[in-house]
């Protein structure tokens, strides 16, 4: 009895075993349009977010700026100065055209910025800002499925914007006070010529002052080892369907004597009925890097070097007693690029606005494991993750620079980045807010 | 027209992403992944979105396969849309039904002697997704799976005896069906 159903099982395999079904053509066309999408905003998209983000962080910083400016302070010290100098002959108002060459050229240097343009500069800025503005909105319309994901994002740079302002608006009151314990001579600002190809090295510090986690149903998995899951998606191999020595395709690497495989479907198989969550929280970047910075003249300068960031992400997912832990640590290189403008510079303080691109390749990463199987916890030793893909990012920040002395200064730049999705699906911060605000501080030394 | 290549390098070709050779890989086992998916969800419509849904799993997840040599691509096919479709019963919440005992026939019709090798696959098709959710998942993983009763029982979260059970009673079904199929055609 028992053999033949053995030989009928087997005879309705072999009959089955290779049977195809048709299938509707929709399905392909389907697919194929999802693989045709990239994953992210179009490129075009992209960069005109990236422009407008950084004019939403750099213009209203700006205006402040150029509100609160100490030039229009000076006007008045100025204008003061003149009428002492000239006398009752000079009004204060006079047209500056008529004044004598003396004083003219005593006003010309304590300007830095020129009275003129201050009220058509914020004008102009705040016009572009509403453009700018504009185009973001746009552009987010335009994404119907990252729209409410890019929505957090533009509430979170406006956040940091505001924040950004005000710590703006700090920096700049300081100004005007140290001017006027150092009287006269501290309107000499940026003297012109001196800073000609000059060199600068710094060292630097940034983060991204944001963690990330979530939480949702089913099991989601950090990439694997010579396997990576799908991104954001339950790892097909791991969801149910239990491992066979035969053809499992992950490593498996004796824990505590079970083998991987063995444990994870323990895991499965006791979650089988209950409720699965995965909580995948990426930890805060950091970086630190060395840079060199050449003034190409008085206002432009461009800036490389080398960066190192560290990137942690955990994931727990599971039921309540059976669970998997992952940790994923990345190891970052890059070189970054950057333009700077300098925008207003005294002798002890410069503002400029900075713009450029990073290139990083991940140089070293690891996964550990940790299996919670009721009481028993089986930990899987370390291994190698290697994401091949450069890791490419534009970013833009308002830079701040405060001179101890001659050669050391000390500077701060807040600014937002945008990380291209890399293509891998190694899930990081960065994937799942390409859009970050940081905030970098540092060191330049010059010569 | 897409050239055939060799299993080994539509691997390596998928593994780089190269959209053609994703689009070969559908074109050659959307078809039989397509009856994976029929005879576990036992829906012809839903079977649809599962595969799809696997298939997009597979190409992005394609990263993660090694080639075992022949037939390890196939298997790897076959297990994530499994997975997918036992996914998809499970959030029906089908796997958790209990099945009825009545529609079970009294006796095992002796189909043996019978010759049902005659009856086409599509009908065959047809039986096993007219078997009650829970019957059809275990034959489907013992008998196209090739799994054991021990294994079925961890998929599914199920003791080892009520996988055999549900077995025996998924292939009694079976059997009846196909004896009344021969009859009606006699």
């Amino acid at each position: 009895m028992k053999e033949e159903q053995d030989k009928w099982i087997e005879k309705f395999r072999n009959r089955m075993n290779n049977y195809s079904e048709s299938v509707p053509g929709h399905i392909w066309e389907q697919l194929d349009a999802e693989l045709e999408r990239p994953k992210g905003v179009p490129f075009y998209t992209r960069w005109r977010m990236v422009a407008a983000v950084a004019a939403l962080l750099a213009v209203p910083s700006l205006t402040i700026w150029f509100i609160h400016s100490p030039s229009a302070d000076y006007t008045e010290n100025v204008s003061e100065q003149i009428s002492r100098i000239a006398g009752d002959k000079l009004s204060v108002h006079q047209d500056p055209a008529r004044m004598p060459d003396l004083i003219k050229e005593r006003i010309k240097p304590s300007l830095p910025v020129p009275l003129s343009s201050s009220p058509m500069a914020v004008a102009a800025v705040s016009s572009e800002n509403e453009t700018t503005e504009g185009i973001v909105i746009e552009a987010l319309q335009k994404k119907e499925a990252q729209e409410k994901m890019e929505a957090m994002e533009k509430k979170d740079t406006r956040q940091e914007n505001k924040t950004g302002t005000s710590e703006g608006g700090k920096r700049i009151e300081d100004t005007p006070v140290r001017k006027v314990r150092n009287s006269g001579y501290s309107f000499t600002a940026s003297p012109a010529g001196h800073r000609d190809k000059s060199w600068e090295v710094g060292i630097s510090v940034g983060n991204v002052p944001a963690s990330v986690s979530n939480t949702s149903p089913g099991y989601k998995s950090l990439p694997r080892p010579k396997s990576q899951s799908g991104e954001m998606m339950s790892d097909p191999s791991y969801s149910s369907f239990p491992v066979d020595d035969m053809d499992y395709n992950h490593v498996m690497s004796p824990v505590n004597g079970n083998s991987e495989a063995y444990v994870l479907n323990q895991i499965l198989s006791n979650n089988v009925w209950n409720t699965v969550v995965s909580d995948i929280k990426h930890r805060m970047p950091i970086t630190v890097g060395a840079s060199v910075r050449l003034h190409l003249d008085e206002r432009w300068a461009c800036e490389t070097g080398l960066t190192y960031t560290f990137l942690s992400s955990d994931i727990r997912a599971g039921g309540d007693s059976y669970y998997y832990e992952t940790e994923q640590q990345l190891h970052y290189v890059g070189i970054p690029v950057k333009v700077s403008y300098n925008v207003w510079e005294s002798n002890r303080f410069s503002f400029y606005i900075s713009a450029g691109g990073t290139v990083e390749k991940c140089v070293s990463g690891k996964t550990k494991n940790v299996y919670t199987t009721g009481d028993e916890k089986n930990m899987s030793g370390s291994e190698d993750l290697k994401v091949k893909p450069l890791q490419w990012s534009v970013s833009s920040a308002v830079g701040a620079q405060f001179k101890l002395s001659r050669q050391i200064g000390i500077y701060a730049e807040p600014g937002v980045a945008y990380y291209f999705n890399d293509g891998s699906e190694v899930q990081t911060i960065r994937k799942e807010h390409p859009f970050n605000f940081n905030l970098q501080v540092g060191v330049r030394f010059s010569y | 027209m897409l050239r055939t290549i060799s299993e080994t390098e539509l691997t390596e070709r998928c593994k780089q992403g190269d959209k053609k050779a994703f689009q070969q890989l559908y074109e050659q086992y959307a078809g039989l992944l397509m009856a994976v998916c029929i005879r576990y969800s036992g829906e012809r419509e839903a079977a649809q979105d599962i595969l799809h849904d696997g298939f997009l799993k597979i190409f992005r997840s394609f990263a993660q396969f090694s080639y075992r040599g022949e037939g390890s691509l196939r298997a790897w096919l076959i297990r994530i849309m499994v997975n997918e479709s036992l996914e998809f019963l499970r959030r029906k919440k089908q796997l958790s039904q209990t099945v009825l005992m009545e529609n079970l026939p009294d006796t095992i019709p002796d189909s043996e002697e019978r010759d049902w090798e005659q009856i086409p696959q599509s009908q065959l098709m047809r039986f096993i997704e007219e078997l009650p959710t829970g019957y059809r998942t275990v034959f489907n993983l013992y008998v196209l799976e090739e799994k054991s009763h021990k294994e079925i029982a961890e998929i599914l979260g199920i003791t080892e005896r009520t996988s055999s059970s549900q077995l025996y009673r998924a292939k009694s079904l079976l059997m009846k069906k196909i004896n009344d199929y021969i009859k009606k055609e006699q």
